[in-house]
């Protein structure tokens, strides 16, 4: 027992076998120790050790006693019961065997006799009863009399269908007599023979067809030998419907049928063989449990065997109906749902292994649980992380600049304005742009009031931002003059037609006009220095990403706006000139 | 002495988990029972020997029923080795 445990302890849990041996070693020492030192060791599911003091002068004092669980005690006294209840005392069964030996030449040899046939019968009831009698000396009182006679009548019922073979056995010395004194032994048909019931082997047939020809023979002595009315019948029968040749062979057939019906009728499995499963059923039924043939059945689902009539002499074996999960071994059957479970399929399952199962089954659902819990709390955190910081995330990812919309705003008007003049020559298209300042300060205006509105709408959302740049724009804000509208870091100066930027080093340009190539921008730069002299001009490309690409021409560089608004101005005078 | 007592006790001193020592002690506790219903006695080396006793069917009469019920049961008994006695008595 040991070496069994160390070696699965070993394979279970990968442990050498020294370990394996120190820790089942430990564990009884253990329980040692733990009598010795608290007088009681509980071990679950076994039960518990017990120190129990000798009153007695002896050597040793104490002695220990074990106090099995009662689920133990249960279990091994349920075995008990188990054995008890697949009864089978050995010398009634020797004593029946030994009665059938002695039966068996009679079911090969049968002679006309009745005497030889019937001795069997009361040699079983006497050996029976002397059987019990044998059990019930030890026990009988006169109170229990009743409820013995009771068991004995069921004992006697299951013995007369043990017996029924024999008893029927009789009947075939009914059967019609051949003149020979030996009648073939019965053979188990197999199924196919069985279900037509007809069907005999050659020697059978002829035996039969003997005695049918000689029945035939001794009918038409009797009628011929005899006047009585039913021959008159007969013969007038016979007058009136001249019998043809088919139709004798079908009478010769249907006597033949009944000669072998009756033959089947004898055609019983041997009585030696097995206690027949009718007899375990009637057992069950006195025992109260009809449903537990299982323990009786084969694996190999044994052949119906039928009488002529078509009724079952043997009832069928391994129905399949009945299964018990667990086995004699204490171990199990695993099959899937709805599977038929076959004993070839499925595997067993010690209670070692279905430990190991459930553990790991545990490891998995842990290792699950955690990935799902970590995911969940990774998600949440991710979550918190958004809302915590959603209104740096929107302030920096989602408010528009301003200072771009506006000056992207005030390009697409100019570039409006140069394609509002059409086809028309270089110069004549920003002359014109200058010229049409009505149309152009309108739309500017219109430009203007867009950029007022979008400020608006981001300085209701964002007040303390605009706070900030209203401090940083104090000191530009000194140098507005009237007729220059600032946005952002634009001032437009609708009347000229002209917006003012602020340069890096903190001086002012005036933005003339701009152009979609860089040639025109040249041209136009040209043309207004040579006009205005001292003016320096300069062309900046500027990429407007779906507006395409512009090119501003911007004139010279201004301490104050006042210094680029007259500028401007002089620059209008000019162009009007 | 408890069997958690004594499962502690083992992964401390193997230094194993106390999963694997409660089955280890599983797995010898049914490998006992197992083996005590089927052969009917188990001896243990250093510990002892587990054995069934068979006790006669009594005959006991439930009044209420008035019928005689034939009572089997079956005893586990323990007997101590010499080494659990000598280690107990010391």
């Amino acid at each position: 027992m040991k070496q069994e445990i160390v070696e699965k302890i070993c394979k279970y849990f990968n442990l050498t076998d020294f370990e394996a041996e120190e820790i089942y070693d430990d564990i009884f020492s253990g329980i040692i120790n733990g009598v010795k030192e608290d007088n009681i060791a509980v071990i679950s599911n076994l039960g518990e050790f017990i120190i129990k003091f000798n009153t007695g002068e002896s050597s040793e004092k104490k002695t220990v006693e074990f106090l099995p669980t009662l689920i133990l005690e249960e279990e091994i006294n349920q075995r008990s019961f188990d054995e008890s209840r697949t009864f089978e005392p050995s010398e009634f069964i020797n004593r029946i065997n030994e009665s059938a030996d002695e039966t068996t030449p009679t079911i090969e040899t049968i002679a006309p006799e009745d005497k030889p046939i019937n001795k069997p019968v009361p040699k079983l009831f006497e050996e029976i009863s002397a059987v019990e009698k044998m059990h019930s000396e030890s026990i009988i009182e006169d109170d229990r009399s009743a409820v013995e006679e009771d068991i004995r009548k069921k004992r006697e019922s299951i013995l007369s269908k043990i017996i029924t073979p024999s008893e029927q056995q009789k009947t075939s010395a009914d059967l019609p007599e051949t003149g020979e004194s030996t009648i073939f032994p019965r053979i188990a048909a197999p199924d196919f023979m069985s279900e037509k019931g007809n069907f005999i082997s050659n020697e059978e047939t002829i035996n039969s067809k003997t005695e049918s020809e000689k029945e035939n023979i001794e009918d038409l002595n009797k009628s011929v030998g005899d006047n009585s009315e039913s021959t008159q019948e007969i013969i007038s029968s016979e007058e009136n419907k001249p019998g043809s040749f088919s139709d004798f062979f079908t009478e010769v057939n249907e006597k033949e049928k009944s000669v072998s019906d009756s033959f089947n009728k004898t055609n019983l499995p041997p009585v030696e063989s097995v206690i027949p499963p009718s007899a375990v059923e009637l057992h069950n039924q006195i025992t109260g449990e009809e449903n537990k043939t299982f323990n009786y059945q084969s694996a190999v689902s044994e052949p119906v065997i039928k009488n002529g009539n078509g009724s079952d002499i043997v009832t069928e074996i391994g129905n399949g109906d009945v299964y018990d999960d667990k086995t004699a071994d204490n171990s199990y059957y695993i099959w899937y749902k709805d599977s038929e479970p076959n004993t070839n399929d499925t595997q067993t399952m010690s209670y070692e292994y279905e430990l190991l199962y459930q553990a790991t089954k545990e490891a998995e659902y842990k290792s699950k649980l955690r990935i799902y819990v970590t995911t969940f709390i990774l998600f949440f955190s991710v979550v918190l992380v958004l809302l915590i910081f959603s209104p740096v995330i929107y302030k920096y990812f989602f408010t528009p600049r301003e200072t771009d919309q506006n000056t992207e705003q005030v390009q697409e008007e100019t570039g409006v304005l140069n394609e509002s003049t059409g086809p028309s020559t270089e110069n004549q298209a920003s002359v014109n742009s200058l010229k049409d300042s009505n149309q152009s300060n309108a739309n500017v205006t219109a430009a203007t009031d867009s950029n007022s509105k979008v400020n608006t709408n981001s300085t209701q959302q964002e007040q303390p931002k605009q706070d900030e740049q209203k401090k940083d724009q104090q000191p530009v804000e000194q140098n507005t003059i009237a007729g220059v509208t600032k946005s952002g870091n634009l001032w437009k100066d609708d009347a000229n037609g002209v917006v003012y930027l602020q340069l890096e080093n903190g001086k002012f340009t005036i933005q003339e006009s701009a152009w979609d190539s860089d040639a025109k921008a040249s041209n136009r730069l040209s043309i207004v220095e040579k006009k205005v002299p001292g003016l320096k001009g300069s062309v900046v490309k500027v990429d407007l990403g779906s507006k395409g690409i512009w090119y501003r021409a911007m004139f010279g560089e201004f301490t104050t706006l006042q210094e680029a608004k007259s500028k401007a101005d002089e620059l209008k005078s000019v162009k009007n000139k | 002495m408890n069997t958690i007592d004594l499962i502690n006790k083992l992964s401390i001193e193997h230094n194993i988990t106390t999963g694997r020592a409660e089955m280890i002690l599983s797995i010898i506790v049914d490998r006992l029972i197992e083996k005590l219903k089927k052969e009917g006695e188990v001896q243990i080396e250093n510990f002892g020997t587990f054995s069934i006793q068979q006790k006669k069917a009594e005959v006991s009469s439930f009044l209420k029923l008035s019928e005689p019920i034939q009572l089997a049961k079956n005893l586990i008994t323990f007997l101590p080795d010499r080494v659990f006695l000598e280690r107990i008595n010391r």
